[in-house]
């Protein structure tokens, strides 16, 4: 395995460096803070979340995933450390899903999203998170609020 | 900010107790060398002998993901594939040990020292009490990496500084049929894990 005797710190970096959104009815919360402090996406609250974003160095918005109540929101970075040619990649997995129903966007190291229905296991970005408990969808996802009777 | 992260050996000391962990991204190039010398020296000293028949072993190397700085990040589902093509030659195989010996951020409990009989390394699954199986790295690509090296810290996840998965173990195997002198090449392994 080669390397030109990098150190760790200098990867060669072949991706576009992204930061997530998580945006609510009445605020919008982002990765960083303008102080330099950080969210973190476990501790995000995923009650009425309504969209789920990721924004470039720019500020620009390169993917926005509009949320329901019943869409369980999933995200990786997915990194791919090279040791050899000393580069790492990243890839953007965000996506939602229901007990019927997934999405998946996948933001590849170019920009370029792409959607799909389910997550393919033999590929190299496409495969199953490891999915946290917040994540899964509910054992049986609430109906609409049963309406009062009067007696 | 994304978390960094190194790739590290253990070598040296005993069973249980590596000496030290190097930092493979400070070596080299190449960052690894397969030999018959356990040490993190990047020479050509210690050469893998061909045997008149049958095949020869280099000494294992145990490798494991550093995580050097978490920056609030949480890390799991490890990866780890080549390119999926043996540019190596006629009678070199790189092999993986398909077990993870325990390795996490206070106990090195699943290194083993390597060791030598002969002109040949102790092959890893006679030899490593925990790997039972291996495989050739090159059955793993991108399209169909192994899923590992698995992670024994709290909650099966890598969160903050000095935590580690555990570790992979690799060898080089040398049948009779090989030719001598220096590998026409040098390959390229990937980690790949995901970061929320």
């Amino acid at each position: 395995m080669s390397v030109k005797g990098l150190t760790e710190k200098e990867y060669k970096e072949v991706s576009a460096d992204l930061t997530w959104q998580a945006v609510y009815p009445d605020r919008v919360i982002n990765q960083y803070n303008e102080d330099g402090t950080q969210n973190s996406y476990d501790g995000l609250d995923r009650n009425g979340m309504a969209a789920f974003c990721l924004v470039n160095g720019k500020g620009e918005t390169v993917l926005t995933v509009p949320l329901s109540s019943t869409q369980k929101l999933f995200y990786r970075m997915r990194v791919a450390l090279f040791v050899g040619s000393h580069t790492r990649e990243r890839v953007y997995i965000v996506g939602w899903q229901t007990r019927s129903a997934r999405h998946i966007w996948v933001v590849d190291s170019h920009g370029k999203v792409t959607s799909y229905e389910n997550f393919e296991e033999k590929s190299q970005w496409l495969y199953s998170p490891q999915f946290r408990l917040c994540e899964m969808p509910e054992k049986r996802e609430r109906a609409s609020p049963p309406t009062a009777h009067p007696v | 900010m994304v978390a960094a992260v190194s790739i590290y050996f253990s070598f040296g000391g005993v069973d249980g107790t590596p000496g030290t962990g190097q930092d493979v991204d400070a070596l080299g190039p190449p960052n690894l060398r397969f030999k018959l010398a356990d040490n993190a020296t990047i020479d050509t000293a210690a050469k893998l002998v061909i045997p008149a028949a049958g095949t020869n072993y280099s000494l294992w190397k145990q490798i494991y993901l550093y995580c050097d700085n978490a920056d609030g990040h949480t890390l799991d589902n490890l990866k780890f594939y080549s390119d999926g093509t043996n540019s190596f030659g006629t009678g070199v195989v790189l092999q993986v040990g398909l077990q993870f010996p325990l390795k996490d951020h206070s106990s090195s409990g699943g290194y083993e020292l390597p060791t030598l009989t002969g002109d040949s390394g102790d092959e890893m699954v006679a030899g490593h009490t925990i790997i039972t199986s291996k495989a050739s790295v090159f059955n793993y690509s991108s399209a169909a990496p192994l899923a590992g090296p698995s992670i024994s810290e709290a909650g099966n996840v890598i969160n903050a500084a000095a935590e580690t998965s555990n570790y992979l173990v690799l060898q080089m195997d040398v049948a009779d049929t090989a030719g001598p002198g220096e590998l026409p090449v040098d390959e390229t392994l990937t980690i790949q894990y995901d970061e929320s």
